[in-house]
């Protein structure tokens, strides 16, 4: 039986289908057999930023109104083959996810994949209840800032309450992931500081993701960063959050871009 | 509804689905949540009429005429999707899904004066940007179906 996770923050814009594509394919790259599912129906995005969107026929929609096999409807990674994604539908709205159909889909993911993530459209209708609803664990995606906070800590409180194991009273692992995070300007104080963060939302941090270019880049030309720059600062982040997440015990750290020694020496082309 | 596999032959109603074909057609490939237009000419629309957009089909929008051709005056973004019981013409960039001959038709054509299409389909038949010939990206294509592949010229 795997693991189900969802990625979830309340707010738009804070990295949650970054999140999702980069851990995924960390913990892909790790050996374990990763389903990646967009609950964003109506404004689908993970296809794209895993460099699939030529390669959709069916999807999620299609699978719970019953018109194509789960199998149909999963497309394997081209980069690694232990990762799947099953994207959702771009013509339809979040109406037409069912609470059944997309309990029968989980629990059919959950038996053949070591993981299951959910990636959580914004908001905290019917699309998010949805994507949160069979999670073992959850990733709440957070900006070091004070609109962001409040909307994951209102998430959060969601977590509690509206999920099936909150309701079997068997409440859900909850870790907070830092995204677009900038040391220089949070010393400034022009960020709230990780602590101020865990302070408010009073959860464990799973990782810290400094704000890069590299992401924009990664994305445009659809592929996690995990994938498409290891030793970039935001994939090494990942890649030690993917680790927690399997529940290695990894030193937090804020990955910076190193200054190298020849950097130094050569700074002008002739 | 764009086709029914593994149907026996005798099943075919040409007021059905028609039978799919082809490498990785599914069983039943049924994307349309549009109802299938206004059958009707109460509105002066005689029914084999084509249906006309004058204008972009958006990310999201579904555009269905189960009566015959539709024409898009614009582009067909990515996302977006346009399904025909005819043919389909496009005056600007197919970027999105395709499916003409929805009802059944295999004569049905599509007509583009881009092509960067996301998915084509005629007759049940069906085809992704990833199978889709490369050297037509971008090109004015007329693409039209010969048994169970799909024979895409560029229309010059």
């Amino acid at each position: 039986m795997g693991t189900v996770l969802v990625v979830t923050s309340g707010k738009g814009g804070v990295g949650k289908t970054t999140s999702t594509a980069a851990l995924g394919a960390a913990l892909a790259k790790g050996g374990q057999k990763v389903a990646l599912v967009d609950f964003d129906v109506g404004l689908r995005n993970l296809d794209l930023i895993l460099g699939a969107e030529r390669r959709v026929v069916f999807d999620f929609i299609n699978v719970i109104q019953g018109q194509a096999q789960l199998t149909q409807a999963l497309i394997r990674d081209k980069r690694l083959e232990s990762l799947f994604l099953l994207p959702a539908s771009q013509t339809r709205d979040k109406d037409a996810l069912t609470e059944e159909g997309v309990a029968e889909v989980i629990s059919n993911l959950r038996e053949v994949f070591d993981w299951v993530i959910c990636d959580s459209p914004a908001g905290i209708e019917r699309g998010a209840m949805l994507a949160m609803r069979h999670a073992d664990v959850a990733v709440v995606v957070t900006n070091p800032e004070v609109s962001s906070v409040r909307d994951s800590d209102r998430i959060i409180g969601m977590l509690d309450s509206k999920t099936t194991r909150a309701e079997r009273g068997d409440p859900i692992k909850k870790h907070v992931l830092i995204t677009r995070f900038d040391a220089a300007r949070a010393a400034r104080g022009e960020m709230l500081s990780i602590e101020d963060v865990l302070d408010i939302l009073s959860l464990p941090l799973l990782g810290i993701v400094p704000e890069s270019q590299s992401v924009l880049q990664a994305s445009n030309v659809g592929s996690p960063i995990t994938l498409s720059e290891p030793n970039s600062p935001p994939a090494m982040a990942y890649a030690d959050a993917a680790r927690r997440l399997k529940g290695e015990k990894v030193p937090m750290t804020i990955p910076t871009a190193k200054k190298g020694f020849l950097g130094g020496l050569f700074r002008r082309a002739a | 509804m764009i086709a029914v596999e593994g149907a026996d032959q005798a099943w075919f109603d040409p007021a059905l689905a028609p039978i799919a074909r082809g490498k990785d057609s599914a069983k039943i490939i049924d994307f349309l949540e549009t109802d299938p237009g206004k059958p009707d000419s109460a509105d002066g629309v005689s029914p084999a009429a084509t249906r006309l957009v004058d204008g972009p089909v958006r990310s999201g929008q579904s555009i269905f005429n189960a009566n015959g051709d539709v024409t898009v005056i614009g582009s067909v973004a990515s996302g977006a999707e346009v399904a025909a019981a005819g043919s389909i013409h496009i005056y600007g960039t197919l970027r999105g899904r395709a499916i003409a001959g929805a009802m059944g038709d295999s004569t049905a054509r599509i007509f583009c004066s881009r092509f960067e299409a996301e998915l084509i389909s005629i007759d049940g038949c069906y085809q992704t940007a990833e199978q889709s010939p490369v050297d037509l990206i971008d090109k004015p294509v007329h693409i039209r179906l010969d048994g169970d592949t799909f024979e895409m010229n560029v229309s010059d």
